[in-house]
């Protein structure tokens, strides 16, 4: 029975997931812990094999369309696995309490993210900012609803850097992939085009998720029939996710999500706040 | 340098679900059980990978795990290779870079 819900559960997040393209973290780690006790160690070990899964498969078909920013998404690398290993190092000392208080927070911050209408941008122009320029990072994708290769700049590199080194952080203090913040800082900050940024961030969330998970590993908290539903469950859920992406209604998933983040971010408060923990 | 990459994920990814998928079925095939939930609720279990010792349904799962988390770091790997061939020398360095960060999270635990 246990068993069966987590697979269940992780095929939900999986769909959710691909359809909008996070990973399904946040909800695979809320799930264990609050409906079945599971220590918050092992739901965010499992939490990130799953992130690590859903990212290789999406990252796999953007790198290949050319939509990803190969250059950026390396270099921002650099801030995520440096955040997210402090971050991990942090979680043995950090409460419980702490770490579901934070959990909450996140959850809320998506769910206000995901009722932002994101617009995708016309052709922008070259961005002139000197470290865009010293690192090349402008570049071009080519815009299947447009048909038309779309050339963009990008800016504000520096505050762009320590974003990622933030959600890198949160990853690593969570367990999750933490998509719901990168987006943002690449959309927002760097000025880069809605799919520029969707695909470049599943592009850096598996590594990033690796950098923890790794951690994990080597503590043996990573335990495997635990892990092997949740795997399986999120790769089939996405698997189905792709195929049907643009059958299914995209508006009423995302009111669905949003309803349940905030369900997620109430329940993990009242966990936090509850006595004992 | 797009097309190598997607490959290396696309079928890496399916190598590490084969063996997780494997694994778990060898695993309810065997009865399904070892897995103690009050463990993992006081978090007292944890698990240990001892892949040649015996063959046992976690042991093949970890495997898949292994291979899952392997991914990434092959993929960096390889964009750095690619960057050196392509004379992109600070790419190549950056690349390294993160290679390097992700070997540290193996030796500091």
């Amino acid at each position: 029975m246990f068993i069966f819900s987590i697979f269940l559960v992780s095929v939900f997040g999986g769909l959710l997931g691909s359809v909008l393209g996070l990973g399904g973290g946040i909800i695979i780690v809320p799930f264990l812990t609050l409906v079945w006790g599971v220590h918050l160690k092992y739901a965010m070990g499992a939490s990130l094999i799953a992130v690590i899964a859903t990212s290789s498969g999406s990252a796999a078909a953007y790198v290949k369309d050319r939509v990803t920013n190969i250059r950026l998404g390396v270099l921002l690398e650099v801030a995520t696995t440096l955040g997210a290993l402090v971050g991990v190092m942090f979680v043995p000392r950090l409460s419980v309490r702490i770490l579901y208080i934070l959990f909450s927070l996140v959850a809320l911050y998506s769910a206000f993210m995901m009722t932002r209408k994101r617009e995708s941008q016309l052709e922008v122009l070259r961005s002139g900012d000197p470290f865009a320029q010293k690192l090349k990072l402008d570049g071009s994708y080519p815009d299947r609803a447009l048909r038309k290769e779309v050339h963009y700049g990008v800016t504000h590199v520096p505050m762009g850097f320590l974003l990622m080194s933030l959600a890198g952080l949160i990853s690593g203090l969570l367990g999750i992939g933490s998509g719901a913040l990168k987006v943002p800082a690449m959309d927002l900050v760097m000025k880069l085009p809605i799919k520029v940024s969707s695909a470049t961030s599943s592009f850096m969330i598996g590594v990033t998720a690796v950098a923890s998970a790794i951690v994990y590993f080597v503590r043996g908290d990573m335990i495997p029939l635990l892990v092997a539903p949740v795997a399986l469950g999120v790769v089939l859920g996405s698997l189905v996710g792709a195929r049907f992406m643009t059958r299914m209604p995209a508006q009423a998933i995302r009111v669905l999500f949003i309803i349940l983040l905030m369900v997620i971010a109430v329940q993990m408060m009242v966990k936090a706040l509850s006595n004992p923990i | 340098m797009n097309r190598a990459i997607s490959s290396v994920l696309r079928y890496g990814l399916a190598i590490a679900m084969f063996l997780i998928g494997a694994g778990f079925v060898f695993w309810i095939l065997l009865g399904a059980d070892g897995l103690v939930l009050e463990n993992l609720q006081k978090g007292t279990a944890s698990f240990f990978p001892e892949f040649f010792a015996h063959l046992s349904p976690e042991n093949i799962i970890a495997l898949g795990l292994g291979a899952l988390i392997l991914l990434p770091f092959i993929r960096v790997t390889l964009a750095a290779v690619l960057f050196l061939i392509e004379k992109d020398f600070l790419y190549f360095g950056i690349s390294m870079l993160v290679v390097a960060i992700l070997v540290a999270g193996v030796l500091i635990p």
